[in-house]
């Protein structure tokens, strides 16, 4: 099966899980988003890879229009579904890759991609789309996990990442990130670099797993846990697991 | 050039002093007690995600600046320090 096909096998299945994990419905984050991406209420945004549409139904309380972009059709009913009990008749969605985006050269003051990156196939293409849709001295934003920078841990981390996601692809690294805009004539105007606290066990159901990759999973945590490297970004309090994650938020402008 | 590194020095003071006051009372950040001016702010809990969006603001209206892409990439953000270091040289070349 091709991979873009697979993933949106996988987005169809754990659509639902994805849209109650409290990390996609965090109101918190999208506040810091909203603001981190400057905008404003005449804004039109474009969000792809946009998943159930969290991002796009806070921002079109806010702002003129939204249009979401997903591969996954299941995906894109519950976004539909948000934005119709939420009112927003300038709220849109549509349900297509995001190699090609369907809107003409510059028809957004925003383009913003979170938590997409690490599942795309190829970052250049959905990159460079995202800057042709950007309108001259709009922005173009991404939110998502990043490499560690260590090769044991990237090859730790990422391994368990597909274990518990098989649509997950890559994750970037920070300086990969960077390049993007480089490449694509875009000024980076702002960059966040943070570690996200994710409960582990929330983490993983997230997403839709075999039981034979719970099990690894299960084995892979032990391991872990016993290596001081990988342990410092797994840790556990009152019982509970957490994975401390690196997370990029990152800004430009489109000259 | 001796007169030159006063004057350097005197701004660098008054640098220091704007920035200070400002993170005093946007984060209550108190320097000399437990906290060092080299100290990472993040990861001593001082300034979070809208904190950091909140200090780029300020310190772009109050000192009439604008980051480049280069500072925005480097860690000037991180450390008291680093940003009284940054900004005073800002200031000096826009001058």
């Amino acid at each position: 099966m091709a991979d873009s096909l697979l993933a949106r096998e996988q987005f169809n299945k754990q659509a639902v899980n994805f849209n109650n994990w409290a990390v996609t419905q965090d109101e918190r984050n999208h506040r810091f988003l909203y603001d981190f991406f400057d905008l404003a209420e005449s804004d039109r945004l474009l969000d792809v890879a946009c998943g159930t549409g969290a991002f796009s139904v806070y921002a079109g309380r806010k702002i003129r229009a939204v249009w979401g972009v997903d591969i996954s059709e299941k995906m894109v009913e519950i976004a539909v579904e948000s934005a119709a009990r939420n009112g927003l008749s300038n709220v849109n969605f549509l349900c297509c890759g995001v190699e090609r985006l369907p809107f003409a050269d510059s028809s957004f003051e925003c383009v913003v991609s979170k938590s997409a990156f690490h599942h795309l196939q190829d970052c250049q293409t959905v990159f460079r789309e995202m800057a042709r849709c950007c309108r001259k001295l709009g922005r173009v934003g991404i939110q998502d996990i990043v490499l560690y920078g260590d090769n044991r841990l990237d090859s730790f981390f990422e391994a368990l990442e597909r274990k518990i996601d098989l649509s997950h692809n890559r994750s970037l690294s920070k300086e990969e990130t960077v390049e993007l805009y480089r490449q694509n004539g875009l000024k980076v105007t702002r960059l966040f670099e943070s570690v996200s606290e994710l409960r582990f066990d929330e983490y993983v159901s997230h997403a839709v797993q075999t039981a034979e990759a719970k099990e690894e999973i299960r084995k892979m945590i032990s391991r872990g846990l016993k290596d001081t490297g990988i342990s410092r970004w797994l840790v556990e309090r009152n019982g509970v697991s957490y994975w401390r994650r690196k997370v990029l938020t990152i800004a430009g402008e489109k000259l | 050039m001796i007169c030159r590194g006063v004057k350097e020095n005197v701004k660098r003071g008054m640098v220091k002093e704007r920035i200070q006051k400002f993170m005093e009372e946007a984060f209550q950040a108190r320097f000399g007690s437990g906290l060092a001016e080299d100290s990472d702010l993040f990861k001593a809990g001082v300034i979070d995600s809208f904190g950091y969006l909140k200090l780029i603001r300020h310190l772009e209206n109050d000192f009439g600046i604008k980051f480049s892409e280069e500072e925005m990439l480097s860690n000037v953000f991180v450390t008291f320090s680093g940003l009284v270091e940054c900004i005073s040289q800002k200031v000096q070349a826009e001058r």
